[in-house]
């Protein structure tokens, strides 16, 4: 078992690292454009018996 | 109404070409697509060279099925006519089926000559300090992850 | 006689007055309308041309992330992966969006899924991408919503959003067994398909029969692969979903402003037809006025 699994992360958060840390390495000219492509928005809650727990937005 | 009826004829005639073309045992069907760009499409290569968690592999024409799951680093393909095409992967999936359709399917990919030398080693000895001060088990791993990208990085940008 | 008259022209007055103002009225009502009518298609003609533009570039980031999907959902297909059937725990996905004002697009996807729920609600549960499924099925179904996300369809979908809800669902305490990604496959500017791609387990896929064709697997590799198969699935059908939107959106526009303009053609004739007859009537009572001394 590798050693960021052990430690609770997953292959798509290793993933979202490896891409941001791609994007960061890029030549100057292209690198805005690449960080403006990857934003996020998502809001995501966790619901039970019909209704959204309030504190749990990951 | 007009204006949306000609657009989709337009569209329809450029027709979108999903079906991956079915090769012949001796050939590849290459398709390597990522995030951000479409590289190749079901095109005929000699041989791709990727690196995984299981090990850099080289692919050929007729290779054995399996998975594999990408590690930060160079993917080379060997095309048809001669041409080597270096390109840094972050993660991801290859596919190889047994009809001899190869997938590469990654989050982000550049090419390699797109990466900046400098900046991949601010990234590595940031990487390196992050280490010495994570606190707990995930930042712990964190660090060291991005510090197999960024000496990827810098060993792809050398 | 003096008196009946004194009686009488107050009444004639107030009569003319009432009617005159009634065709005044009518036509200040009507060219209020015509008013509220013309912004009202101002309006569908610039969301037509906004979502005209949204939807060109869609387009043309569907097209480069359509190998993705494809090359994904083929390993699927190619290793025979079946749900294993004593477990029924299942998981479906909707994918829509925060905005309305884009035909069925969003219903067509909650229909879907609601006639999957009538059959089994017990086993199913729900993650609901986008406010518009969300709001359609939590008055029937709430119970079955284990996740809600929004804030989706204001920009285009990202892999990171996918990657985050694909985190989010791969760490919550459903344990499913087998699942499916509720969509609108992208067809052409007039048409779009509702569909579905599956997802699995990784028990489910290490049963799979077919699986023993690929070399040197081990669990490791098969968990991280699907791990990421589901974020790619996921970025893949909140692409299409997000073009069909956007088509979708340009004709319901573009419909809007075409009833619109009838609704002016209409009205406006209405209105020189009504402005006519106040003036005629206007001449009448002058005219006959006239006669009269």
């Amino acid at each position: 078992m590798t050693a960021w699994r052990q430690a609770g992360l997953n292959y798509i958060n290793y993933s979202n690292i490896a891409a941001k840390l791609l994007r960061q390495a890029l030549k100057p000219d292209l690198r805005a454009d690449a960080i403006k492509r990857a934003d996020t928005h998502i809001k995501i809650t966790k619901w039970e018996n019909g209704k959204p727990i309030k504190e749990s937005t990951y | 109404m007009a204006a949306v009826r000609s657009l989709s004829k337009f569209f329809s005639l450029r027709s979108f070409s999903t079906t991956t073309k079915r090769a012949y045992a001796d050939q590849m069907s290459f398709t390597f697509a990522a995030g951000n760009q479409v590289y190749y499409e079901a095109k005929s290569v000699k041989q791709v060279d990727v690196p995984s968690f299981s090990g850099s592999f080289g692919i050929l024409p007729a290779h054995v099925p399996t998975l594999a799951v990408l590690k930060p680093g160079v993917v080379s393909v060997y095309e048809d006519s001669g041409n080597v095409n270096k390109i840094f992967v972050s993660s991801g999936t290859v596919t190889i089926n047994d009809d001899s359709s190869v997938q590469i399917l990654a989050e982000e990919a550049h090419p390699v000559a797109n990466i900046d030398v400098g900046t991949a080693r601010d990234i590595l000895s940031k990487a390196q300090s992050e280490l010495s001060s994570a606190t707990n088990d995930q930042a712990r791993a964190e660090a060291e992850i991005a510090i197999e990208v960024g000496e990827a990085l810098v060993k792809a940008a050398e | 006689m003096f008196g009946r008259f004194g009686n009488l022209a107050p009444v004639l007055a107030q009569n003319g007055q009432q009617q005159q103002q009634r065709g005044m009225a009518t036509l200040k009502h009507i060219s209020m309308r015509l008013k509220s009518v013309k912004n009202i298609q101002k309006i569908t003609q610039s969301m037509k041309m906004v979502s005209a533009a949204k939807y060109a570039r869609a387009e043309r980031e569907l097209r480069a992330v359509r190998p993705i999907g494809d090359g994904t959902k083929q390993f699927y297909e190619k290793a025979e992966v079946t749900p294993i059937a004593d477990v029924p725990a299942k998981l479906v996905i909707a994918i829509t969006s925060d905005r309305g004002l884009c035909g069925a697009v969003h219903t067509s996807v909650a229909r879907h899924i609601r006639n999957e729920l009538a059959i089994d609600d017990q086993n199913t549960k729900v993650v609901c991408v986008g406010d518009k499924s969300r709001l359609i099925l939590q008055r029937l179904y709430g119970k079955n919503i284990i996740m809600a996300c929004n804030e989706i369809g204001r920009l285009p979908p990202t892999f990171i959003d996918a990657s985050k809800l694909a985190d989010a669902i791969l760490k919550s305490d459903y344990k499913f067994n087998s699942g499916e990604i509720v969509f609108n496959r992208f067809k052409s500017v007039v048409s779009y398909n509702t569909q579905t791609l599956p997802v699995f387990s990784l028990a489910s896929v290490t049963a799979a029969p077919k699986l023993s064709i690929y070399d040197s697997l081990d669990d490791e590799v098969v968990q991280s692969y699907l791990e990421f198969s589901l974020a790619s699935l996921l970025f893949y059908s909140m692409k299409e979903g997000a073009c069909s939107e956007q088509s979708s959106r340009m004709t319901a526009m573009d419909n809007a402003s075409k009833n619109a303009g009838e609704m002016i053609d209409k009205l406006t004739l209405t209105f020189n037809r009504t402005r006519q007859a106040v003036i005629t009537r206007e001449l009448i009572e002058i005219i006959s006025g006239a006669s009269a001394l």
